[in-house]
């Protein structure tokens, strides 16, 4: 743990220049190892060693809660200031590994990219206090506003707002639509999920969830069938 | 007690079958309002511009938001909650199997089935909102000209938000609308 201290000191001054001046507490591993390897190791070896603190890391996701302004791809270059950057939590592959798993499964994109994080900092808890630290200032926030928003519709510029608002929201969906639309179709079968998901939605108003599983066994049958069909 | 109950159920599932972030779950918020009416259209469009303007991932604001509507503060917590807690279960599930997960045929599979489902789900609320919030002239010139500025500008809806809404006061204030 001594060796531990020493080097933290170390790495927040950032001196690396000359290396013969550090100090390093001898250990039969570190006696063992050239000089010139010595520091990268124990810097390599501190990042290990480093435990991240249940609280700390609540902090860290609250903050990141507090930054996060507009649609979830947000939350990447802001992780990557606080957790590869300025900490040493995360490394760069993780980070792209998380963010595109996060979009793999079901949930919030940004509260995914937490629980991964979260999951691989501290495991199980840490992946619910990471969720519990991006869910604090939403909840705030929102509360606040929603506690005052009646009584300030009530106010007409305050209304002309949010009718003006309420037409950039249709302007949203239409951004979001647009922007998995590359991805998303792709072929002939996505069209035809496409249209029959418009059919059923806005004509027979079937629930969402029901319209998700139907593609999902729908889709899954269709691409195991197309799999065999190439394999003959 | 049996909100809460109707609160959880509801919102676990839209954190359980929300495929593609916080705007994959409009589309279930919406379909609440027919179901138990615990808020309307207008309101639900006044939520999803309160929820980008607020800091804080999307998806989340909106749950908490949709909860208070329901049945105030202890209502908004519970909501917020039951959105997430699907994602603690999927990601230590997942978390274990890391590295084979996003190759996995049936993982693919199942993604090139869901995103054109959710490409359709949101294009349905997003006629219904235009049905709803697009109703005079005024209106479809804002509407036009955001549209016309999508093609310049990209990504962050923030911006958008932000000129609506000072084209809003001006128009107020020039007494062009009526409100």
């Amino acid at each position: 743990m001594n060796l531990n201290k020493n080097l933290q000191g170390i790495y927040l001054q950032n001196n690396f220049s000359d290396t013969a001046d550090l100090k390093i507490h001898e250990t039969p591993v570190t006696k063992a190892i050239p000089q010139r390897y010595k520091l990268k190791f124990l810097l390599c070896y501190n990042r290990t060693m480093e435990k991240v603190t249940l609280t700390e890391l609540y902090k860290q996701f609250f903050m990141l809660g507090v930054q996060l302004l507009g649609g979830g791809y947000v939350i990447v270059p802001l992780m990557k200031k606080a957790f590869i950057e300025d900490r040493n939590w995360l490394t760069e592959d993780e980070l792209v590994n998380f963010y595109a798993l996060g979009q793999c499964i079901p949930g919030i994109i940004a509260a995914n990219v937490s629980a991964f994080t979260g999951y691989k900092l501290r495991g199980k808890r840490g992946a619910a206090v990471a969720l519990a630290g991006i869910i604090t200032s939403p909840i705030i926030c929102i509360l606040t506003i929603a506690a005052v928003l009646d009584k300030l519709l009530q106010l007409s510029f305050i209304q002309s707002i949010f009718w003006a608002v309420n037409i950039a929201v249709v302007i949203l969906l239409y951004l979001s639509v647009k922007e998995v639309w590359g991805k998303s179709m792709k072929d002939l079968f996505s069209w035809v999920i496409f249209i029959a998901t418009i059919i059923a939605s806005l004509i027979f108003k079937v629930s969402p969830a029901i319209i998700i599983v139907c593609s999902l066994i729908f889709g899954v049958i269709y691409k195991v069938i197309e799999k065999k069909k190439s394999e003959r | 007690m049996k909100i809460y109950w109707f609160l959880f159920y509801e919102f676990f599932k839209i954190g359980l079958f929300s495929v593609g972030g916080g705007y994959a779950t409009i589309p279930f918020l919406y379909q609440l309002i027919d179901e138990y009416g615990w808020y309307s259209a207008k309101q639900l469009s006044d939520m999803i511009a309160v929820s980008v303007l607020t800091p804080g991932p999307v998806g989340i604001n909106m749950a908490t938001f949709a909860g208070f509507q329901t049945a105030g503060i202890f209502a908004a917590i519970f909501a917020t909650v039951s959105i997430i807690l699907p994602t603690y279960f999927i990601v230590i599930a997942v978390s274990k199997t890391l590295k084979t997960f996003q190759d996995n045929f049936y993982v693919k599979a199942s993604l090139d089935s869901l995103k054109p489902a959710g490409c359709g789900l949101l294009t349905v609320v997003g006629l219904r909102l235009l049905k709803n919030n697009v109703t005079d002239l005024w209106s479809v010139a804002i509407l036009l000209g955001l549209f016309a500025l999508s093609f310049k500008f990209k990504k962050n809806p923030l911006y958008y938000f932000l000129i609506a809404g000072f084209v809003g006061v001006f128009l107020h204030h020039f007494s062009l609308i009526k409100i």
